[in-house]
């Protein structure tokens, strides 16, 4: 406990941590500054995006109406066109309305998109993937269901929402970075300045410089956490409220499926935060093994790559996703498809059980550890 | 048995760094360790203190193996101030130490007032100055009233009040029964401090008793430099003078007295004299002479 205070006032005081501190408060502002800026171009977006489908639609007429000169007696043609103009009636009527009206326009939406459907039963071509259909229908429906606003998905101002943007920067890419600035020299620096022979002429096991690194390295971890959510908490204030239970879509067996938005954090959060513990245990076993900074740093990313990789591009049986250790370095995807029957959680108890070898590992290197 | 050293050798790559070291310490006293940069102060004193693994021989500190780490509750290694942490002030340091050795926290303030650190103790290491961390390394040092203390380079980037409160207080140690290891380049000090030197040459250790070497340094302010110096050196006392205008006499073996009675017969009045022992000088330039100077 006495080793534990220690450690972590050396990782707390340092000016790296202040500056990291900032540079993440100022990174969740100005990501909330950039949601502000493009609110309008939310609208435009859609306006776009309706008015491709206008224009493919208002083709296909003009096409089918060409077909009919010639051939005024093609009934299926007549059918396509009949259904074709019925879609892009419901297209006019979704770009004249406003955004604010969004169960009308889901309505409205999930109505063309049936449309859509049935002229792709009838045999007409539409540049819309029967899988994004059911997708967006779904969606609108569940919505619809939950009475629930949409929101954009990169540039929300809900405060649930926008605390899921901060949560899938930091989970996918920003966790990892910000733990091998933080921590990524909390031992092998001790052994490139000499500071460990000040551990080491104390009447202290050398085992328990491991185990207080180790924990205060994963209290810096959760106080970063706490500081980036907090930061977007406050930050996201500002916007507007949102709702908690805002449906996450999420592909079960080949089927679509919904979590709520909590779930989605909670889930996520939870994987990575089980992946940086294993990651900080294999970090201290490298340092044993480097006394080097960045040799440490470097063959902590190599084996984190090749562990990605390794399960990324190769095809395994579902049964290696329990055995993955490295299947949570980019956990989006890990929790947004979810097919074989191989839930979000299951690689937990294996980084666990690894995270425990690791750290006996470091334990017993240390043992016979000396200055280099 | 306060230290013993039995056979100890180290080999790096291909040379052995210490080649079968034997020290023997029963009863408190001062050993200065002595020798030039590469000959392998550090290293022994490193061994000793488990820091280091060695290919042969056997280390004990007062009756238990140098692995125990309980050892360090009695024990206590003064080390390069690169064992600092910046972030951090001299008084976590001190408090972290307190800790682990069950010391009370009421010896921190003790401490800082006899190395005379007591205006920096919160403040963060990575402002030290050299003699500052130097102050630091010496109060962790003796913060747990240490039985042997070993000392690496104690004296390096300290003033020349510094050093004379280190070396008061070394003593006090030293008289309140603690065994002291100093590895040291400043030979004047080491000639204050203790007769029992310990010159390590080429991984070999060199035990010398100074006792019997006289030769002294003497440095005289006196009220006519000029004058005084053309009369010793017309008596056969010959002598140099700095450019501070002070007389000095390097490892002569001259008696004061005979110095002050030719300079009363002049008429030169003597303001101050500090003369002090010349031997580890003399004798490292004896055995060190093929190599420069440290």
């Amino acid at each position: 406990m006495m080793q534990f205070a220690f450690e972590l006032k050396k990782i707390i005081f340092s000016k790296k941590l202040l500056y990291i501190y900032l540079l993440l408060i100022a990174g969740v502002a100005l990501l909330f500054v950039r949601n502000v800026t493009f609110q309008s171009y939310i609208e435009k977006e859609e306006t776009e995006r309706i008015g491709i489908l206008v224009q493919n639609s208002q083709n296909l007429n003009r096409m089918y109406s060409s077909t009919l000169e010639q051939d005024p007696e093609d009934k299926d043609t007549q059918k396509l066109k009949v259904i074709n103009s019925s879609m892009l009636e419901k297209l006019y009527e979704l770009r004249g309305m406003s955004m604010d009206k969004w169960k009308n326009r889901a309505t409205i939406e999930n109505a063309f998109l049936e449309q859509v459907l049935h002229f792709k039963e009838e045999g007409g071509a539409y540049d819309l993937p029967v899988g994004e259909i059911n997708k967006m229908l779904a969606k609108n429906e569940k919505h619809l269901a939950e009475n629930i606003k949409p929101r954009h998905a990169t540039y929300s101002m809900a405060l649930p929402n926008f605390l899921k943007l901060v949560v899938d920067l930091f989970m996918n890419f920003g966790a990892m970075i910000i733990l091998v600035i933080l921590i990524g020299e909390i031992l092998a620096s001790e052994f490139e300045t000499y500071s460990i022979n000040f551990l080491y002429t104390q009447p202290i096991k050398k085992g328990t410089i491991i185990t207080s690194k180790f924990f205060s390295s994963v209290l810096v971890y959760f106080l970063t956490l706490f500081v980036l959510l907090g930061a977007a908490a406050l930050v996201g204030l500002f916007g507007f409220k949102g709702k908690y239970k805002y449906p996450v879509m999420i592909e079960r067996n080949g089927e679509v499926d919904f979590i709520t938005i909590v779930q989605y954090m909670v889930q996520g959060l939870t994987v990575v935060s089980v992946t940086v513990i294993m990651v900080i245990a294999l970090l201290l076993v490298y340092s044993l093994l480097f006394k080097h900074t960045l040799s440490t740093v470097f063959a902590l990313l190599a084996t984190m790559l090749a562990g990605y990789g390794l399960f990324a591009f190769i095809k395994w049986p579902s049964f290696f996703y329990w055995l993955n250790p490295f299947q949570y370095l980019l956990p989006e995807e890990r929790l947004l498809v979810r097919n074989a029957g191989v839930d979000w959680y299951q690689g937990i108890p294996v980084i666990l059980l690894l995270t425990v070898i690791l750290l006996l590992i470091a334990r017993k290197k240390i043992e016979t550890s000396r200055i280099s | 048995m306060i230290v013993q050293v039995k056979g100890l050798k180290k080999k790096y790559k291909k040379d052995w760094v210490l080649k079968g070291i034997d020290i023997t310490i029963d009863e408190p006293q001062i050993i200065a360790l002595v020798g030039p940069n590469g000959s392998g102060k550090t290293t022994l004193l490193n061994c000793m203190m488990n820091l280091l693994t060695f290919n042969e021989g056997s280390v004990e500190i007062l009756g238990k193996p140098n692995g125990d780490p309980s050892l360090f509750n009695e024990i206590s290694y003064l080390q390069d101030n690169r064992i600092l942490y910046g972030n951090l002030t001299a008084y976590d340091h001190l408090k972290f130490i307190c800790r682990v050795q069950k010391i009370s926290f009421d010896r921190i303030q003790e401490v800082a007032e006899r190395v005379g650190m007591t205006g920096y103790l919160k403040r963060r290491v990575r402002s030290f100055s050299l003699g500052m961390k130097q102050h630091l390394l010496l109060a962790m040092a003796i913060l747990n009233k240490p039985k042997l203390l070993i000392m690496d380079e104690p004296l390096n980037g300290l003033d020349p009040t510094s050093a004379i409160n280190v070396r008061t207080i070394l003593l006090e140690l030293y008289k309140e029964g603690t065994t002291i290891i100093i590895s040291s380049h400043v030979l004047d000090e080491i000639d204050r401090l203790t007769n029992t030197i310990y010159f390590m040459k080429d991984g070999a250790l060199l035990k010398e008793s100074l006792e019997k070497l006289t030769v002294t340094n003497y440095e005289l302010t006196v009220s006519e430099p000029e004058k005084a110096k053309r009369i010793l050196d017309e008596s056969g006392l010959p002598v140099t003078m700095n450019e501070l205008g002070h007389l000095n006499f390097k490892e002569t073996d001259v008696p004061l007295q005979t110095i002050i009675d030719v300079l009363y017969r002049h008429d030169v009045v003597i303001a101050y004299i500090d003369n002090h022992k010349a031997g580890a000088e003399k004798r490292y330039r004896e055995l060190f002479e093929e190599r420069s100077p440290v």
